[in-house]
């Protein structure tokens, strides 16, 4: 039987006649079905659980209240559709004031939907828990008739055949093996089969069945790291902030600890556990404590001027939301303003949420790196070369060694330094004559009379001053430079070129050149000071030898700072210079901050072993008074004064910190990076209060009553008292039994993934305006099977993709096309396009370029010029594209910026990780053409896939059928053989005939090629692979 | 089949078709810029093309195409479009000796000591016939002030350029909602075969070159498809990303690599009959359209020296606001409905005077320009024109004040901003401010209602241009938004 949509109306008015006549449907009305999503859709808004801020007080979202009398008649008398306003209104005529919905609400039902809520008053008007919020009970498998049956190949096949069978429709028959191969390896690892697991498996004597290939494909990383791709859209995770300038942030461990995660086949409740709450688990270990960064991966605001309370509001609630999004499949977010229109959620219990998540001590501004609580991690899933490992912990021994006697040493210090500072007399600094200055990347430097140099006007993202000092005959102990106004350069600060006058000095070098000695000798430098300091930016940056630090001088008045700063250097160890010494001073500025360099200067040198510093001794005034008292008589407070001080001049300590940065950086230029992760930590003792805030307003909190943390009461079936107490408690709630939703929501997301669609479309919602479930049974019980197995994700995945439902040939004929055209039924297998990461993976695959290495820090692949300067600000303006195998890495590790996602995955749909996104978006343009066209990737691709195809023995059709297996996972027909081979002649003679042609095609790339190659016949290869790798098969799942 | 059944699959179909208006199945085959959209609810069952005597508009169609030139980083109200002479009669008095200061301040400016009144040092006139008052900065704006609605009343909700930037191009703070410019094109679909129907391009201000930053999501399609989103045209390489072939393979080359894949695409369409697979077909041949037609747009040799000159010496410099100006007059032409503009660098919290005067000579001349040039050719009745920020700047000066120098914070309770053509009036100033630029006075207007308008005058009203998503009908205007009915002409 076919229906057109004709015929199908015409039967949808037939059925509301007999509705009318009375008759009736044939088969009882289901409230969840076929009611709620009319009431909630379109009454709800008005009639629902909103009660405060709707027009009406009548309510339809409940029994009691549709049912209760009005003023003097009734909204719903079950069984008795006359007695009914309702039933009235809806049916009211057009223009008429009474009809419902009013015409102003941009709402309206059809006829079918107007049948259906009189058949189900006429019925008893009977309401129901909405189907989420019910417990999910294991159904009986559906009887199937013995022809149907054979196909069966698992349970989830009966509840899929018998809805077709009941339709008089049934099963496409089953996939060729190798359609079925590819599929499978498609959904499971977003990679298609290799040639040789082809040859595996299809071959003429297979070493793997079709079910050993899955096991096969589970066990890998290629799944694990599928798995993760998709978490981390869920996650919203991203390598930079979000927000403004959009700063680098370096959560990549979490995503590492996700890998291992899928791959060592977690158990979904502990994946939950560990993720919501790992930092509360008792003695959590630091892997635990790691995999909390799920709820830190929201964005970070670090915007000049924004305010913290703001954003640690924001923060909190993206919590809320995400949670509710990825484990309960609710849009709890609505709930945020006012009560949820259309879900039982109030605004109340929205906070009382929010009171789960708050309570982590975080500012709620500033870049994620230092976003407090935040701990150092390395990649789980990595191991670090043993020998550089032991370097490192020598380090670390030696370090601890001279951690040892610290404070030993710092009593000496204090003793010597009481001592040297009572016999400190006389002017310390006197100017020195700089006898030669020039500065880097175009920006000049001119004396004035005062003998002080200024820059010129040019503008520069960096640049370094180098300056001779003469210091002939000189005892010299350190070097001081004062950076002076002039009013060439920029309000309010004057000091530099920059938009306000400030300036960030990276580093200092100081060389002495002495005649007398034999080279060059690099001072070191024992101690910076300045007289003023900004915040994060103090003068040890100046010398603590990263070029990303440095000393800056702004604030946030900066009318009534100092108007000249100074920096004072001292040396570890004075020099007795001879005649003709100088002094090699570079000044960098490498911030990234544009024009930010010194604008005037001057420089000075001292000869006195304490010389002042600014207003005094360049000791803080705590020091000095602490160094001033007794040793016997120093408090505990100025103890630690003098020990903390006196860290930073200590040589033996210093030594062992440079040793120990040095093994890190061996570490890390072997891959291995330790970097700062945002993680949750709840805080002991008393939490922090949670408050209501009206309007969802972060300045507009009701204190009248600080919020008990609780889970909407709807779907906390036990004891309101029992409710969890703290976010551990809440993460054990949502994966126990007595949470109905998050089975169902874990389950239909997976089903969704190898299907295009889940079994609940609204994947994202779960609440009264989701889509009801195409195969509800199928869905509990599929729910109830993964609990029971212990939250295997594996079991689950092997489970679907082994039926025979997921094994369908996925060839439409027009009853199927015509009938049910999105494939809800599922009489055949699926079929959608592919992701822009599986699109990208799979061509590097082919082309055998794919890197295969698991986990590390997030790669730059080949993006187009300018895509980040056109837009960003500051140091996110530079992309600078990694080189070798970095550039083949699987999509999941490419740098996500947040600001300017990564463009083809952008352009193919991904979600930008803003913020959590569970629902996957498919379009069908031509700038997905364009990229698949003229993207270098996938023109380098199908260089090195041609390549392979010119290695392969034999004639032009054994490799062309090569080629297109290599591409395609499937066999070439005789009809694209002749198109191909006609393809490769055109492009054969093009290149012979122009080899300038053929070397400049195959230039895309930076992958070397052997060197003595066949160039025009490798173009012409090229242009075939090129072809293969836009079709349409090519990037699709089928 | 039973009755419940089918109408429930129905029911999802005119759900998908009703609110997605356009994806997968049946109606991908009129997807991007081969399509025409819904921008009415309720698409019948078959839902698939358009019926095309149905009309697709709420209201009257004003405007067929929409230019908005925005100015990032918040220009100066002060200074530029709303005279206080009052600011400078109290040149350097606290603003809290004259009125509590009750609205918030952002974190650069919290801690200041002081709050001392900034008059402009900039000298304010009266302009043509409607005697507009605008700064000398303006010469060529003011030059136009007889085409133009200035609108002194503007206001928002955010203090911080993101938000703020967001809200107005999303009418939501928080990142993840639709740009106006996709739910246009969502809404209307492309009168174009051949170019994107919604375009974006950035140029830098030389005011101040070290500024704040954009992000890619202001024009981007949020939760509506990603077919919605805005097209950004680059200033340097392809001007549309991946859109010029690679070396060693030219237009013939091409030609015959698309027949070739057509060939064996339509084979497999043979086979599995599945739709996508025509729509694919059909999205190479316009990416291979677009290959030509984005050069001919890009190609300014066609225009007159006198029109060169109208937009200033900029003009053919790529990546300036002039050169953008001018693509957006010719894109016009060629009917991309949403053409939008960011110039940045209107972020004067220091360094004002010398900041805005650069700022100012990279936008003023071609500004007028663009308008100048739409209206010689009888293009600017039916093509709105936006000028503004993203909210306003305090009257108070940020850091150390002088009579040549000064700064100012942000201030979101009030800003100007100007519209031309479209419908709307021209030669009127609308809403006013208090003496101090630190409320508003009469007829406000906040960003929802000046996103009302603009869908208005586009045929379409705000409160019926929904999109279904996480069980909520979404729209531009959230729940609010009024559309201004006084500046619109009849």
């Amino acid at each position: 039987m076919t229906f057109t949509f004709n015929a199908l109306a015409s039967r949808l008015v037939l059925t509301a006649l007999l509705a009318h006549a009375g008759i009736g449907f044939s088969k009882e009305v289901d409230f969840n079905r076929d009611i709620r999503p009319i009431l909630s859709d379109k009454c709800f808004h008005c009639h629902g659980p909103d009660a405060d801020n709707q027009k009406s007080d009548y309510r339809l979202d409940s029994e009691e209240s549709a049912y209760a009398g009005l003023d003097g008649y009734f909204g719903i008398v079950p069984g008795n559709l006359k007695e009914s306003e309702v039933h009235w209104r809806i049916r009211a005529p057009k223009g008429d004031i009474d009809v419902m919905p009013p015409e102003d609400s941009n709402r309206s039902l059809t006829e079918a939907e107007k049948d259906l809520l009189d058949a189900w008053m006429e019925q008893g008007a009977k309401y129901d828990t909405h189907w989420s919020f019910k417990q999910p009970v294991r159904p009986a498998l559906p009887k199937l008739s013995p022809g149907t049956q054979k196909q069966v190949r698992n349970p989830i096949d009966h509840f899929i055949f018998a809805p077709l069978e009941a339709e008089g429709l049934k099963p496409s028959p089953e996939a060729s093996l190798e359609n079925r191969i590819r599929r499978a390896a498609l959904t499971l690892t977003g990679l298609p089969p290799t040639v040789e697991m082809l040859n595996d498996t299809t071959g003429k004597d297979p070493k793997l069945s079709y079910a050993a290939f899955i096991d096969e494909r589970l066990q890998s990383f290629d799944f694990a790291e599928r798995q993760t791709l998709r978490w981390l859209d869920a996650a919203r995770y991203a390598d930079t902030d979000g927000y403004q300038n959009d700063a680098e942030r370096k959560n990549w461990p979490w995503r590492d600890w996700v890998i291992g995660a899928f791959h060592d086949n977690m158990p979904f409740d502990q994946f939950t556990i560990e993720q919501l709450a790992g930092d509360m688990i008792p003695d959590a270990t630091p892997k635990q404590i790691l995999a909390s960064a799920f709820n830190r991966n929201h964005r970070q605001n670090s915007e000049g001027g924004a305010l913290a309370d703001e954003f640690f509001v924001e923060n909190v609630i993206d919590r809320v939301e995400t949670t509710s999004t990825v484990w309960l499949g609710l849009t709890m977010g609505c709930a945020r303003c006012h009560d949820h229109k259309y879900d039982p959620l109030s605004q109340r219990e929205f906070f009382q949420m929010f009171a789960y998540f708050n309570n982590i001590g975080e500012k709620g501004i500033g870049k994620g790196v230092s976003a407090n609580p935040t701990r150092i991690y390395s990649s789980p899933l990595m191991t670090p070369p043993p020998e550089l490992v032991e370097v490192k912990k020598a380090a670390e021994e030696k370090l601890k060694e001279a951690q040892n006697n610290l404070s030993k040493r710092s009593l000496e210090w204090a003793a010597e330094t009481a001592g040297a500072l009572n016999e400190t007399t006389g002017d310390d600094w006197t100017p020195a004559k700089v006898t030669r200055a020039a500065a880097g990347n175009g920006v000049t430097l001119k004396q004035l009379p005062d003998e002080s140099w200024l820059v010129g006007k040019e503008s520069a993202g960096s640049t370094t001053y180098s300056l001779t000092v003469d210091a002939s005959s000189e005892y010299v102990s350190g070097i001081s430079i004062d950076a002076l106004p002039h009013d060439s350069l920029t309000s309010p600060r004057k000091l530099a070129p920059s938009t306000n006058g400030n300036f960030v000095l990276s580093e200092v070098r100081v060389t002495i050149n002495d005649p007398s000695r034999d080279a060059p000798i690099a001072a070191k430098i024992k101690q910076a000071v300045a007289t003023y300091e900004q915040d994060n930016y103090p003068a040890e940056n100046a010398i603590d030898g990263k070029s990303n630090t440095g000393w800056a001088v702004y604030g946030a008045t900066p009318e009534s700072l100092p108007p000249t700063v100074s920096l004072f250097l001292l040396f570890e160890e004075p020099f007795d210079l001879s005649r003709k010494a100088t002094i090699n001073l570079e000044l960098q500025h490498t911030s990234g901050f544009s024009s930010h360099h010194i604008g005037r200067f001057r420089i000075n040198l001292t000869k006195s072993k304490m010389p002042k510093m600014g207003t005094g001794t360049g000791l803080p005034p705590d020091v000095l008074s602490a160094i001033q008292t007794e040793e016997g008589k120093r408090s505990p407070a100025q103890k630690k004064a003098i020990l903390q001080h006196y860290r930073k001049l200590d040589t033996p300590l210093a030594g062992a910190e440079n040793a120990l940065s040095i093994a890190t950086k061996a570490l890390e230029r072997a891959g291995h990076f330790e970097v700062p992760v945002m993680v949750m930590e709840e805080n002991a003792g008393e939490p922090v209060p949670a408050y209501l805030l009206n309007r969802g307003q972060y300045d507009a909190p009701d204190k009248s009553e600080a919020l008990p943390r609780a889970v909407p009461a709807a779907l906390f079936s036990g004891d309101q008292k029992n409710q969890p107490g703290d976010r551990l408690e809440l993460a054990r709630w949502l994966v126990s039994k007595e949470n109905p939703i998050t089975a169902r929501v874990v389950v239909n997301r997976i089903w969704r993934d190898h299907f295009g669609t889940g079994i609940v479309k609204t994947v994202e919602d779960f609440g009264a305006q989701s889509e009801y479930p195409s195969h509800p049974d199928l869905l509990d019980w599929l729910a109830v099977e993964l609990v029971e197995s212990g939250w295997n994700i594996r079991a689950l995945h092997r489970l679907i993709v082994t039926s025979a439902t997921f094994q369908q040939s996925a060839k439409m004929d027009s009853t199927l096309l015509s009938e049910d055209p999105d494939n809800r039924l599922l009489a055949r297998g699926p079929r959608y396009r592919m992701d822009g990461f599986a699109i990208r993976d799979s061509a590097l695959q082919s082309a055998g370029l794919l890197d295969s290495r698991v986990g590390g820090a997030p790669v730059k692949p080949y993006q187009p010029e300018g895509l980040w300067n056109v837009v960003a600000a500051g140091a996110g303006t530079r992309y600078q594209m990694d080189k070798g195998e970095k550039l083949y890495r699987k999509s999941l590790y490419t740098y996500w910026k947040r600001a300017v996602n990564p463009p083809r995955q952008l352009i193919f749909d991904s979600s930008g990780r803003e913020a959590c996104s569970v629902s996957v978006s498919r379009t069908n343009t031509p700038l997905q053409a364009l990229v698949l066209m003229n993207d270098v990737t996938f023109i380098e691709a199908a260089k090195h896939a041609g390549l392979r195809a010119l290695a392969f023995a034999g004639d032009d059709e054994t490799k062309l059928n090569y080629l297109y297996r290599t591409i395609t996972a499937s066999e070439m027909t005789t009809h694209s053989g002749e198109i191909l081979k006609e393809n490769l002649k055109y492009f054969r003679s093009l290149y012979s005939g122009s080899e300038e042609k053929a070397k400049a095609f195959l230039s895309a790339g930076e992958a070397p090629l052997p060197e003595e190659l066949p160039k025009t016949e490798l173009a012409a290869w090229t242009a075939v692979a090129h072809l293969l790798l836009n079709l349409d098969k090519t990037i699709t799942v089928e | 089949m039973n009755p419940i059944l089918q109408s429930r699959l129905v029911q999802n179909r005119r759900h998908f078709f009703g609110n997605s208006a356009k994806s997968i199945g049946a109606a991908a085959l009129s997807s991007l810029l081969g399509k025409e959209s819904l921008a009415k609810e309720g698409a019948t069952a078959s839902g698939d093309a358009l019926n095309e005597t149905e009309s697709r508009f709420h209201h009257p169609v004003k405007a067929k195409r929409i230019i908005y030139l925005f100015q990032s980083g918040a220009p100066s109200q002060q200074d530029l479009f709303d005279h206080k002479p009052l600011l400078q009669k109290h040149f350097g008095e606290d603003m809290r000796d004259h009125f509590d200061m009750t609205q918030r301040v952002t974190g650069m400016t919290a801690g200041q000591q002081t709050f001392p009144l900034a008059g402009t040092k900039f000298a304010f006139s009266k302009h043509g016939e409607s005697g507009t008052e605008m700064s000398e900065l303006l010469p060529h704006i003011g030059g136009i002030s007889d085409d133009i609605c200035l609108i002194r009343s503007m206001y928002t909700e955010a203090i911080n350029h993101d938000p703020a930037i967001t809200f107005f191009q999303t009418g939501h703070q928080l990142a993840g909602r639709p740009s106006m410019g996709s739910w246009l094109s969502y809404g209307l679909g492309s009168a174009n075969k051949n170019l994107p129907e919604f375009v974006a391009m950035v140029s830098r201000g030389t005011g101040r070159p070290n500024c704040q930053p954009l992000y890619d999501r202001l024009w981007g399609s949020g939760f509506l498809p990603s077919q919605y989103s805005g097209v950004k045209f680059m200033s340097v390489g392809d001007p549309v990303l991946y859109l010029n072939n690679p070396a060693g393979f030219d237009a013939s080359s091409r030609r015959r690599m698309l027949d070739d894949l057509e060939k064996l695409n339509q084979e497999h369409l043979d086979s599995f009959r599945d739709p996508e697979i025509k729509t694919r077909i059909e999205q190479y041949e316009m990416a291979y359209r677009m290959q030509t037609s984005v050069p001919e747009l890009t190609d300014f040799s066609d225009e007159p020296k006198h029109i060169l000159e109208m937009y200033g010496p900029d003009v053919e410099t790529r990546g300036t606001y002039a050169y953008n100006c001018l693509l957006a007059r010719r894109m016009a032409e060629r009917d991309v409905r949403f053409i939008q503009l960011y110039h940045m660098g209107w972020d004067q919290h220091f360094t004002l005077p010398k900041q805005l005067s650069g700022q100012c000579k990279d936008t003023d001349r071609a500004s007028a320009a663009l308008i100048k040039d739409l209206k010689q050719r009888g293009m600017l009745d039916d093509t709105l024109v936006v000028w503004g920020g993203e909210f306003g700047r305090t009257s108070y000066c940020q850091g150390k004040l002088t009579k040549d120098n000064y700064g100012r914070d942000h201030h979101p309770r009030c800003f100007s901003l100007w519209m031309a053509g479209g419908g709307v009036k021209p030669g009127i100033t609308y809403g006013a401010t208090d003496d101090f630029s630190y409320n508003i006075t009469e007829n406000p207007v906040h960003v929802h209602d000046l996103h009302a308008t603009m869908l208005h005058q586009m045929g379409i009203d705000h409160e019926k241009l929904t999109y279904f998503f996480q069980g909520r009908h979404y729209r531009l205007t959230d729940v609010h938004g009024h559309i201004v009915k006084d500046i619109l002409g009849s």
